[in-house]
């Protein structure tokens, strides 16, 4: 029971630590950081620690930027731009994957294509995406749908190439039609294709910021704790990465629950009965 | 037995996983109307390849395989009286005729018509146990083998349990295949084949991973099915006793071709227990020595492994 509590209460109070070193670090003691950033010599001269914004200025400059409209305004587009990108991904991704499988020539044509564009990072082709696609939202939802295209397809053959070679013809012996048998096999690598899509989403909104970042005018998160930056407005940047940080885990977390949805569905549809899904608090059989 | 008309059978049948090497060397089989056949021979000699080009899971590089066009139900029995079948068998025979109404009667819905092709269905067992699916339960993958065969919700539930029962799964019912002993596996892929009405057995080493008690329960189980229903089976195993103890025809597998072929003309139930007997004896010696002359032990470490075989038989 002790431990239960230690383990759940562990991360608040670390974090609740850490906060407040930070708050004191960055509210009383900016000359002792120049102290030790001298005394270690490491990159004079010192920074400005202006930019260091303590919690309690975050905090406070919040409540404006959510009234502005600014701050919802950046996230919404943002949550867009990812979404839009990692959907279309999807779309294109899994039969591509999928072709990539059943297919000797597409096999052996594109996929040392895909291998070697994988190899390319995204963002050294935001400037030819930014003239091909112009500096509006078109250019950002490019980039993304690059980065998660690819770690899309390559998951998913990975996938779907490494499943046993006789399953498709078991369940196709025992009756089940053609499109039964793929859905039976996207079942089998369900976690495989789950962790694809944790790829692809991750991808999708870090280009996604980095190319409302840079050279795009789609506005976002990105261009949001730029404007921060620019307007020396620091606690803007830090609620820009904050909001970044829980985007993804709100993310995350509704794609876990898609993920399930989905699986939990798809048995349903093709078992014809109801599925009893374990619990999750579990009652194990001794 | 040539004349006798066949469930399956294969002409000249070669295969190769690539050009230069050759698994099925021209293998000619015909398996005789209603009989159970094994395929008996060492490890890495094919047989489980021949399994997979009858299935149709390999295409063959040359040669011909016939599947006879006999559509009749196999749940047809052969037998007035029941007295000697064991009631689990009584049982499955039931639930089978009642999926055949299922299959003549079944109305199909748009589900249905996009799952399910009402195809008769058959089920390679594979030796891996890889027929359980790794992200369904034990029950669900009894659901998964019938649902194209039947839509009737109860049915399916009541199928399910008596295979559950048979096998003597139902406490690991819940669990996944990953969390069952080898032997419980095998014995949910048995119970798979089983569950669809099969107009053919096809197993790669059922007994393979049983002790001995699951394995010649599960032996006397196909012998009180098979004594009261048509139930056609080719079995693949380089065990000597499921052999004798199921086959109505054994082919002797060497270096992918069938070597020789033996009818087991003993009649049924067979006994563990008279496995040492006379009516056994000879075909039992014959076996033994064919796996320790293919498994190319020579001299005398290759005679002491058949003497002390042989021993183990005379005694």
């Amino acid at each position: 029971m002790i431990d239960r509590k230690s383990k759940y209460l562990g991360t608040p109070l670390f974090l609740l630590a850490i906060l407040i070193i930070w708050q004191a670090v960055a509210f009383g003691h900016r000359p002792l950081l120049e102290v030790i950033w001298g005394a270690m010599a490491l990159a004079p001269p010192a920074p400005d620690w202006k930019f260091l914004s303590s919690p309690l200025e975050i905090l406070a400059a919040t409540p404006q930027e959510l009234k502005d409209g600014a701050l919802t305004q950046a996230l919404g587009r943002t949550t867009a731009h990812c979404l839009i990108a990692f959907i279309i991904a999807w779309i294109v991704g899994l039969p591509l994957a999928r072709a990539l499988v059943s297919s000797r020539l597409w096999r052996h044509t594109l996929l040392p294509v895909v291998h070697g564009l994988s190899g390319i990072p995204p963002v050294t082709l935001l400037p030819l995406l930014l003239i091909a696609f112009g500096l509006d939202s078109g250019s950002v939802i490019a980039l993304a749908i690059f980065g998660a295209l690819l770690s899309i397809t390559l998951v998913c053959y990975e996938a779907q190439a490494h499943l046993n070679s006789d399953f498709g013809g078991m369940i196709a012996n025992l009756g089940y039609s053609r499109l039964a048998v793929w859905l039976w096999e996207l079942s089998a690598v369900s976690g495989e294709l789950h962790t694809a899509a944790r790829e692809g989403l991750r991808w999708s909104l870090i280009l996604s910021v980095v190319g409302e970042m840079h050279g795009s005018v789609a506005g976002g998160l990105g261009a949001y704790v730029d404007s921060g930056r620019l307007n020396q407005n620091y606690a803007v940047v830090y609620i820009g990465v904050i909001a970044c940080g829980a985007l993804s885990a709100a993310l995350k977390v509704a794609l876990d629950w898609a993920a399930y949805s989905i699986h939990t569905l798809l048995k349903r549809f093709l078992l014809g009965a109801p599925f009893h899904s374990p619990s999750i608090i579990g009652t194990s059989t001794v | 037995m040539e004349s006798e008309r066949c469930v399956v059978s294969c002409k000249n049948l070669e295969f190769g996983y690539n050009p230069e090497t050759r698994v099925l060397k021209g293998v000619n089989l015909i398996l005789p109307e209603g009989a159970l056949g094994v395929i008996f021979g060492k490890s890495g000699d094919g047989k489980t390849t021949l399994l997979k080009c009858l299935m149709g899971y390999l295409t063959p590089t040359s040669g011909m395989i016939e599947w006879s066009a006999k559509e009749d139900d196999p749940t047809a029995t052969q037998t007035d009286d029941w007295s000697g079948v064991g009631d689990r068998a009584i049982q499955l025979i039931g639930v089978w005729r009642e999926l055949s109404k299922q299959k003549t009667n079944r109305r199909m819905g748009l589900r249905r018509r996009l799952l399910y092709t009402g195809r008769n269905p058959s089920l390679m067992v594979f030796a891996d146990s890889s027929n359980a699916l790794p992200q369904l339960t034990a029950e669900e993958n009894l659901r998964m083998a019938l649902a194209p065969v039947c839509a009737d919700v109860t049915l399916r539930e009541r199928a399910i349990s008596l295979l559950l029962e048979i096998t003597d799964l139902e406490k690991v019912r819940s669990q996944k295949p990953q969390q069952l002993s080898t032997g419980q596996l095998r014995r949910l892929c048995l119970a798979q084949s089983l569950a669809v009405n099969p107009r053919l057995l096809v197993w790669d080493e059922p007994t393979g991973g049983l002790d001995s008690a699951t394995k010649y329960e599960l032996i006397r189980f196909i012998q009180d099915l098979r004594s009261a229903v048509r139930l056609p089976g080719i079995i693949v195993t380089h065990d000597v006793e499921t052999a004798l103890l199921l086959a109505d025809v054994i082919f002797l597998f060497d270096d992918g071709r069938i070597a020789k072929t033996r009818s087991v003309d003993i009649p049924f139930p067979r006994s563990p227990q008279d496995l040492d007997g006379p009516g056994y004896r000879p075909l039992r010696v014959e076996m033994i020595r064919f796996l320790a002359s293919e498994s190319g032990v020579t001299g005398q470490a290759g005679a002491t492994i058949e003497t002390s075989e042989m021993r183990k038989v005379s005694t």
